[in-house]
């Protein structure tokens, strides 16, 4: 999918590049950017936030102000930078919206190959699992972030990132093998 | 303490096979309504900040800071000031070269746009091969020189990816008084441009050495409205660094034009008396304000100039670029400068004189 008018020669530049040009407001540029790097934002978006809508509204709030914030971007990984970006942004909205606790399952997401019933149950622990066990989870062993990534994100320490991972496992098999509620 | 173990592996052989399980759950991809709901929010002016996320663990980086700090005390305790200047005051990447020399450190284009309308190439097929060497002299107001270096210039047919193209190769040493011991920087350049329309294609400057480094290079390609490409370092008494270059260039302050290019620019465009026009001079554009220069020209004159290339009838064109007035002769048959005269050099009392020598 080609989002905008992105010529050839957008497809060849590295991330430093493209940060530079998108960072004056070269839309082409924004455009091969999210041509590379939304669909993985968007995915970390969704599996933190578990609705299509609010993740593309991390996603698009985060394309929206990246031109400014690329121009203050220091040399590293691109894309690294991008999905801490982005992890930041859905906790917030996680946050800004913890009141409203509606979960959903897109219907038009399509399964791959394996049992849908198993995955189908599988999303729907992983849904209901409480909010902060489901960020590290999802950070940790989706998204493989280290406990120190996960810590500075969560601005929770190291320690608890573990134990948060050691309960979310637990309460997420507890409720795969028993259907207990975890 | 067993049984926390054994507890322990068995939840670490369920990670170990819910990891793949977890991360095969369908996530949505983004679609072109996404995209186009960003480009209306940013059309409309929305804008905002995204969280600070640091770039690396704060420990490290404050025993990374702590060493910085020390290794530059270090430093300017062992070395005296005088060892640690080096043979160009300017090391940050930028152009200074070329027949407008300093004054065409470009900057960012201004809030509103040029005052003259752009000047219309229409006589591109009237351009020739060309050779041509100039001296450049910096004296101050009592007649001193200061300095004195020449340069050349050979414009040549070329193809480039299949393209006609005329090759402007530039071989210049850096004017200005050098220090005692200092070596002069020379800069090379070769450009491109498309023979139909002087469409800038693709540049190659090298300038060795450049400050502490044994030579610099800028390389630009010229795609649609953009410069791109690359700055590089090479040797010297430092690791080498790159930069890259990915402007965009505005479409108000076209057309845009290379430094090299301006001797010879007029001779594609139809001067008469009052005529005036606007153009912008690229930069190197690795530096935001290294990016063009808008610059205005007009007719003042008409007037015959001799150089030690000998005797021409010539436009006197004043140029204002960035505030400032330059003087610039150029050659009424073929519309090469042979004459330019800046005497508001940065305010210091130097007046900089080109004059044609060859060609």
């Amino acid at each position: 999918m080609i989002p905008a008018r992105v010529d050839r020669h957008e497809y060849d530049l590295t991330d430093r590049e493209l940060a530079a040009a998108a960072s004056t407001g070269d839309m082409r540029a924004l455009g091969a950017l999210y041509e590379r790097y939304a669909p993985a934002m968007l995915a970390t978006a969704y599996r933190l936030l578990l609705r299509r809508q609010d993740a593309e509204d991390v996603v698009h709030d985060t394309f929206v102000r990246l031109p400014e914030a690329l121009r203050r971007y220091r040399d590293g990984n691109l894309g690294a930078w991008l999905r801490k970006v982005t992890v930041r942004m859905a906790l917030s909205a996680r946050r800004s919206d913890a009141n409203r606790a509606i979960v959903t399952l897109d219907e038009h997401l399509t399964y791959g190959s394996g049992d849908p019933t198993a995955r189908v149950a599988l999303e729907q622990a992983l849904a209901v699992l409480n909010p902060a066990l489901r960020a590290v989870l999802v950070l940790k062993e989706i998204e493989g972030f280290s406990h120190a990534e996960i810590a500075e994100l969560l601005d929770i320490s190291e320690g608890s990132s573990q134990v948060r991972l050691h309960r979310a496992l637990r309460a997420l098999r507890a409720h795969l093998e028993k259907g207990e509620p975890p | 303490m067993r049984w926390f173990r054994s507890h322990r592996a068995r939840l670490d052989d369920f990670a170990d096979a819910i990891r793949p399980e977890l991360a095969d759950l369908p996530v949505p991809a983004p679609g072109g309504a996404l995209w186009e709901r960003i480009v209306a929010s940013r059309s409309s002016g929305v804008r905002g900040i995204v969280p600070s996320i640091s770039h690396g663990r704060t420990k490290r980086r404050r025993a990374l800071g702590v060493l910085s700090v020390a290794a530059a005390a270090l430093i300017v305790a062992l070395f005296p000031r005088s060892t640690r200047r080096t043979s160009a005051p300017n090391q940050s990447p930028r152009s200074e070269y070329g027949i407008l020399g300093g004054v065409a450190f470009a900057q960012e284009a201004r809030a509103h746009g040029p005052t003259l309308p752009p000047i219309e190439m229409t006589k591109v097929g009237a351009l020739r091969p060309t050779s041509l060497e100039f001296s450049r002299r910096l004296y101050d107001s009592t007649g001193r020189t200061l300095d004195e270096t020449h340069s050349t210039l050979v414009m040549e047919s070329a193809f480039i990816e299949g393209v006609p193209a005329w090759r402007i190769i530039a071989h210049e040493p850096r004017p200005g008084a050098l220090p005692a011991g200092a070596v002069r920087e020379i800069e090379d350049d070769t450009l491109f441009l498309a023979r139909d329309d002087l469409r800038l294609l693709g540049n190659a400057i090298h300038v060795k050495p450049y400050g502490r480094y044994s030579r610099i290079n800028v390389a630009q390609r010229f795609v649609e409205d953009s410069i791109l490409g690359r700055m590089t370092t090479e040797g010297g008494d430092s690791r080498g660094v790159g930069r890259p270059i990915a402007r965009q260039l505005q479409g108000d302050y076209a057309p845009y034009v290379n430094d090299r290019f301006v001797p010879m620019l007029l001779g594609a465009v139809d001067v008469r008396p009052g005529w005036s026009g606007s153009v912008s001079v690229l930069g190197w554009a690795v530096r935001d304000d290294d990016v063009f220069m808008p610059v205005e020209l007009r007719v003042v004159g008409s007037e015959r100039v001799t150089v030690p290339a000998g005797t021409f009838d010539c436009w006197r064109i004043l140029i204002r670029a960035r505030g400032r007035d330059i003087l610039y002769w150029s050659r009424k048959t073929d519309g090469v400068g042979v004459r330019l005269v800046d005497e508001t050099r940065r305010g210091e009392n130097v007046i900089r004189e080109v004059k044609l020598v060859r060609g």
